[in-house]
């Protein structure tokens, strides 16, 4: 088992219990704000301590509140790359690279520090201060601080959320070059799905402080364990409905809504939502049902609002949750 | 006149402030970031000797050390050693009167760090007392040297609790402040003026000097 987490952890007034096991080489912890992705990392890097539980990363036990056992944060070898970076605002990028690397001979740092700077791309820039660095040059200098050590596992907290959107896309492909030149497992924390799948191979879905859904990346996004975990992997449409007499709760991505003319129209079209590379409509079912589809551009040049559709789902394309689920 | 009262006032000033800062600076930064239920209830206290009068911190501190007390009593018995009137009596008061405002400076600095700095060292393998010296120490300079530059103002310039403990020795406890004291009493005013013009250079120039220092810390990291 790669990484095992099993604890529990109260902070104020918000409590977690978060427990899942990872194989995988990536891990992303899917959530939107407040679900306690960030605390589950903080936990495993040992900067919270939990109220009770285990934490294990490659059989090495790094905390196990029934064997009295709490290793420091200094002392679990973990990578850590913050939300903000938080480079030393006082140091070099040299500096800060080799700052994991104290107690190792000079030349031994020397040598570690300018394979960071090659394998990050970061020539030119080692007597430089943070504060007059690009985002994109600030994420790789955490990055090479973090991996400069040889962490057995790495924690990204948010690591593309702080960028613009074209410095975002071009690192997320970086990202995934760079995995191969250095293969250490990875915890990702993200709110976007997108970024989760592109990086990780297993996905633990998290809301309200606990894990909804954990397994491989395809599972979690094809067979969403609840409405709540199909939310967070994008599926826009959720509904109340009856199948074979029993009520449900049926989820359909945007993407997989077929909208007709020909037949007998069960929806009205409120609104079009152009996004440049999507185009969605927005309708309002007979049963008084929300419903975002994704347009054709070519076949839906103009749609007049109030305009009369058959909507429904692709074949086979339907999600189905028991109706005690809860939409 | 002579200048011994200005080598008592710069010795006593310059240990106090020293022993102020190893002292102060570690325990601003713990009360920064303890996290514990009587933690306010210990910011107020440590400010106690800012709002006391110094002669009733000097009455309180004869009362601890006191040959008659149980720390003097000891410290008589076993080394044959008092504070009371000695120049180490006029270093333990100028700490007790002078600390707080170190404290409280740093302290402040301390609070306005982000603590993901500190948390990032940790992750990075770093002790705690690495964390201060390479992290927390830098990050909070400015505010440290305006408390040590605070400190050494206060301690230079300590008069009240001074008097009580260490007396009035000329050549061995008789600091500037009690030397213009004295002279005004005794009526040798051009003695009073020189001793007091010559504590207001010092005393200022000692404040641009940390100042100066404090502005090139800050210019380096700008760099």
């Amino acid at each position: 088992m790669s990484v095992s987490v099993d604890i529990r952890l109260r902070t104020g007034a918000f409590s977690l219990d978060a427990s899942f096991q990872s194989d995988a080489g990536a891990t992303a912890i899917l959530g939107a704000s407040g679900a306690g992705k960030t605390l589950t990392l903080r936990a495993i890097a040992g900067l919270q301590t939990p109220l009770e539980g285990k934490i294990l990363q490659r059989g090495v036990t790094l905390y196990n509140s029934e064997q009295r056992i709490d290793l420091p944060a200094r002392r679990r070898n973990v990578g850590y790359l913050f939300q903000d970076y938080a480079l030393f605002p006082h140091l070099t990028v040299a500096e800060n690279i080799a700052f994991g690397l104290k107690g190792r001979e000079h030349a031994g740092q020397r040598e570690s520090v300018s394979r960071m700077v090659d394998l990050l791309r970061l020539h030119g820039l080692e007597e430089r201060h943070p504060e007059g660095l690009s985002g994109g040059e600030r994420q790789r200098v955490a990055l090479g601080r973090a991996l400069a050590p040889h962490p057995d596992l790495l924690l990204l907290d948010e690591p593309f959320s702080a960028l613009d959107a074209p410095t975002r896309d071009s690192l997320v492909e970086e990202f995934i070059a760079l995995r191969e030149a250095i293969d250490v497992p990875m915890i990702l924390v993200t709110h976007d799905i997108g970024e989760a799948y592109a990086l990780a191979e297993h996905l633990v879905v998290m809301g309200g402080g606990r894990v909804l859904q954990s397994g491989p990346k395809a599972e979690v996004f094809h067979q969403p364990a609840s409405p709540d975990v199909a939310r967070l992997v994008g599926v826009q449409n959720i509904f109340n409905d009856v199948r074979a007499g029993n009520p449900v709760v049926v989820g359909v991505r945007a993407a997989d809504m077929l909208i007709t003319s020909q037949r007998e129209p069960n929806a009205t079209l409120n609104q079009t939502i152009d996004r440049g590379t999507q185009l969605l409509g927005r309708f309002t079912t007979d049963h008084g049902d929300q419903i975002v589809a994704q347009l054709d551009r070519s076949r839906f040049a103009d749609l007049i609002p109030s305009s009369r559709w058959l909507v429904e789902p692709r074949q086979g394309a339907s999600l189905v949750w028991p109706a005690l689920l809860g939409i | 006149m002579d200048w011994d009262a200005l080598r008592i006032s710069l010795q006593v000033a310059i240990t106090s402030t020293v022993l102020a800062t190893l002292v102060g600076v570690p325990f601003a930064w713990w009360l920064a970031r303890a996290n514990f239920r009587g933690r306010n209830v210990v910011s107020a206290l440590i400010l106690a000797p800012m709002v006391l009068p110094p002669t009733v911190l000097g009455y309180y501190l004869l009362l601890a050390v006191g040959r008659r007390s149980a720390i003097g009593g000891f410290l008589d018995s076993a080394f044959s050693f008092s504070f009371v009137f000695d120049w180490t009596g006029a270093v333990l008061a100028a700490f007790v009167v002078s600390t707080p405002f170190l404290v409280r400076t740093a302290q402040a600095g301390f609070e306005s760090v982000d603590t993901v700095y500190e948390e990032a060292a940790r992750t990075l393998g770093r002790s705690e007392i690495s964390v201060f010296l390479h992290v927390a120490l830098p990050l909070a300079r400015r505010s440290v040297l305006a408390g040590v530059a605070l400190a050494l103002a206060r301690a230079l310039g300590e008069f009240g609790a001074t008097l009580m403990v260490a007396g009035n020795l000329p050549g061995r406890t008789q600091t500037m402040s009690i030397a213009i004291y004295d002279a005004v009493l005794a009526g040798r005013t051009s003695d009073a003026r020189v001793l007091a013009l010559t504590l207001t250079f010092v005393s200022v120039g000692l404040l641009v000097a940390v100042g100066a220092s404090a502005g090139a810390a800050g210019w380096r990291q700008r760099s």
